[in-house]
């Protein structure tokens, strides 16, 4: 018999040695999950929840499988019950916010993400937070918000291609919508800088041209 | 003939009730007989009608001194001296009973004055050495029975006790400090004397077989043993020595038996119940240890190692403090043990205490500087990032005085890979050392090729410097070994999940 480099299999046998021990269930749902099998992935680790007992990383997973299959009432219930364990764990916290996005709850959606930036003692790991954070930010009232998360994201990743082309298309933005000449001027200098940035080139073409017409 | 002279002592006496010289003879001839009542009252009479009468005060006294009556004794054998200030036999006879009683000084005095009387009386000097017992007394002690000896080269007690002095040796210098002075050939030859003259003395045997032992001729000693135990079947310290013999010669079974009949026959016997404890707490048998090491420590409290053992045992109580209180006891009796500081550190940290543990693992080092296992588990408990260097050190302290110690080597990886460091102003750092780690990984293989948990984190580290082929190896040769070790199957999943991992691990296979 060959040596298996089915992920499956080696999984099979740690559960098969140490069937209580949650880090393999854990890995075991995030497997099914990616595997594309969410429902196997609820059945899983309900079952070993109620034969072992709670654990709050389960419970994450199974709020996240529940997402996956679009089940927001059964995904909350089940990151309450991890955030009631954890409350302070940025992953739960995560969770928490995309199911508030998929709800379409952005205000409660934006808040997990400043629970995660406030606790945050490591910056450069959250440029991912401010820009999730930018992404729930599309009405005009919110486009100077969204520019300054788009800013500190980009400080904290500046070679991130995404960060960079919506930092320049949402300046493009205010700077075409009627705004007093004096921020304008402002914003176009602001602009100009990142004209400088050196992944310029991977930027869409069509982002190129909207920089150009601006700072030429 | 004894007869004859019974009836015509009695004759005399009765023809001359006050005739105090055949009432003596008569008590000598009592005395012969070994009736000592009658002895005794015929000496009284004769001392009655002849106040002045020293043979006579002589007799009665040792008589006395034969029915325990010490008190009246002594006054006879005063009488006695005082009638007859040369009176060797007097003396030497008072000095015996001063032994009895105790009084050593006067004994020794009147035993010196027996040999002034009597130069080439040769008990004299057997018994004043015997008393010599201080190490101060070493010197005098041996040349007592030497000059015992020179005087009757047959006698074979001083032959004996001369041995067991130069066997034993403990003697002082001129500071007065304790100077060992034995002299085990000189010690063999009077035992084996001892044995020439009288081949049955087991007492002997015993003897030349301790020496033997700590020669290490076990054959030899053996033989002498079994001839001492022929001898005297319910010879105890003969049983406790062989079976000794046997237990560090790892014959179990006739140890233990001999230790049982060791004890049988003498049953305040601390040394023997203490190695039978040892040996059943070695065999795991710890109801039976627990109870021959409590019975050993009731007899003598003073033996550490006891209390070591004792403690070792209670370790698996629910109640810590009663394995502790032993420790600690064993430790105030050695303070220099360091092998109760190590297996303390182990029950505080079965405890919970791990401050504590790290305590006494640090003072196992400080007693005994290469007690490499000591540094090894200061460092493991040592995890904090505030530790780091400190573990580092202790680690490597470890491997210079035990190269091949793979555990250590694995642990001191793992450090090093984790990295987890806090500078002085608190700032936590994260930098793993993973060339050294991976190198110590290595070297622990390297050591012990069955080292599972070394494949183990070596293929979590390859995986982390995304070396995956190299990590699959590592990780697939940790299950191989270890096919239970469910890590390791879980991180050969991990890795695998990863499509980079994969992608390689799946190219090199085709």
């Amino acid at each position: 018999m060959g040596i298996s480099l089915n992920p499956g299999h080696y999984l099979l046998q740690a559960r098969s040695l140490e069937p209580d021990n949650p880090k393999f269930a854990y890995l075991h749902g995030e497997y099914l999950i990616k595997e594309k099998k969410p429902t196997k992935a609820i059945d899983y680790i309900e079952s070993f929840l109620s034969e072992f007992g709670p654990d709050a990383n389960l419970q994450n997973l199974l709020a996240l499988a529940y997402l996956n299959l679009e089940n927001i009432e059964k995904a909350e219930e089940s990151i309450g019950n991890a955030l009631s364990k954890l409350p302070r764990s940025k992953d739960f916290l995560h969770t928490a916010f995309l199911i508030k996005k998929a709800k379409g709850d952005k205000i409660s959606a934006f808040h997990f993400l400043e629970r995660i930036v406030r606790m945050d003692d490591q910056p450069f790991q959250s440029f991912d937070i401010f820009w999730e954070m930018a992404q729930l930010l599309n009405s005009k009232t919110e486009i100077k918000k969204k520019i300054n998360l788009l800013e500190i994201s980009l400080s904290l990743n500046h070679k991130n291609t995404h960060v960079l082309e919506e930092l320049i298309l949402t300046y493009c933005e205010i700077i075409e919508t009627g705004i007093p000449k004096s921020e304008k001027a402002q914003f176009v200098k602001d602009l100009y800088r990142l004209k400088n940035n050196p992944m310029l080139p991977n930027l869409t073409p069509l982002t190129l041209q909207k920089l150009a017409l601006i700072v030429g | 003939m004894e007869n004859n002279a019974k009836v015509l002592l009695e004759r005399a006496i009765e023809l001359d009730p006050n005739l105090a010289n055949a009432h003596y003879k008569l008590g000598v001839l009592y005395q012969s007989q070994e009736d000592f009542s009658s002895a005794i009252e015929y000496f009284q009479r004769a001392v009655t009608l002849d106040p002045s009468f020293p043979a006579a005060e002589c007799e009665l006294a040792i008589e006395l001194g034969r029915e325990k009556k010490y008190e009246e004794a002594r006054e006879h054998f005063l009488n006695a001296l005082e009638a007859d200030p040369n009176f060797k036999k007097a003396y030497f006879h008072y000095a015996l009973l001063l032994v009895e009683i105790n009084d050593i000084e006067e004994a020794k005095n009147n035993f010196e004055k027996v040999a002034e009387i009597d130069q080439n009386f040769a008990p004299a000097y057997f018994h004043k050495a015997k008393l010599l017992t201080n190490p101060d007394d070493f010197e005098e002690a041996q040349k007592n029975y030497e000059t015992a000896i020179d005087i009757n080269e047959d006698y074979a007690e001083a032959h004996y006790f001369l041995g067991k002095l130069l066997f034993g040796g403990r003697a002082t210098d001129k500071d007065g400090s304790v100077v060992n002075k034995s002299d085990w050939q000189a010690s063999k030859s009077h035992f084996n004397r001892v044995l020439q003259l009288d081949d049955v003395n087991h007492k002997a045997c015993y003897n030349l077989a301790r020496i033997l032992f700590e020669e290490n001729s076990i054959k030899k000693a053996k033989s002498y043993l079994a001839k001492a135990l022929k001898l005297v079947p319910e010879y105890s310290k003969a049983h406790f020595l062989y079976a000794r013999i046997f237990d560090l010669d790892n014959n179990f079974e006739k140890a233990l038996l001999h230790y049982n009949k060791s004890i049988t026959q003498f049953s305040d016997n601390p040394d023997a119940l203490f190695h039978l404890g040892k040996l059943h707490f070695v065999f795991k048998n710890l109801d039976d240890a627990e109870k021959n090491l409590r019975q050993s420590i009731q007899l003598d409290p003073q033996n550490a190692e006891a209390h070591y053992y004792l403690a070792k045992i209670l370790t698996n109580h629910e109640d810590p403090s009663l394995a502790k209180k032993h420790f600690y006891r064993a430790l105030e009796i050695n303070p220099d043990f360091a092998h109760a500081y190590y297996d303390l550190a182990f029950h505080s940290e079965n405890s919970g205490d791990i401050n504590e543990a790290k305590m006494h693992f640090q003072k196992a080092t400080d007693v005994e500087q290469n007690f490499a296992e000591a540094y090894f588990n200061l460092a493991r408990l040592s995890f904090t990032p505030a530790e780091y260097e400190f573990a580092e050190r202790n680690f490597e302290t470890a491997l210079e005085i035990k190269k091949d110690f793979d555990e250590c080597h694995y642990f001191l990886g793992k450090l090093l890979a984790k990295g987890e460091k806090m500078t002085k102003d608190g700032t936590l750092l994260i930098e793993p050392q993973r060339e050294r780690a991976a190198n110590h990984f290595r070297e622990a293989l390297k050591i012990n090729p069955d080292n599972y948990k070394s494949y183990y984190e070596l293929g979590i580290l390859l995986s982390q410097q995304e070396e995956y082929i190299e990590a699959f190896d590592a990780l697939h040769k940790s299950i191989k070994i270890n096919p239970e070790f469910a890590d390791g199957h879980y991180e050969l999943a991990v890795l695998l999940m990863n499509e980079s991992a994969q992608t390689v691990i799946s190219k090199r296979k085709k």
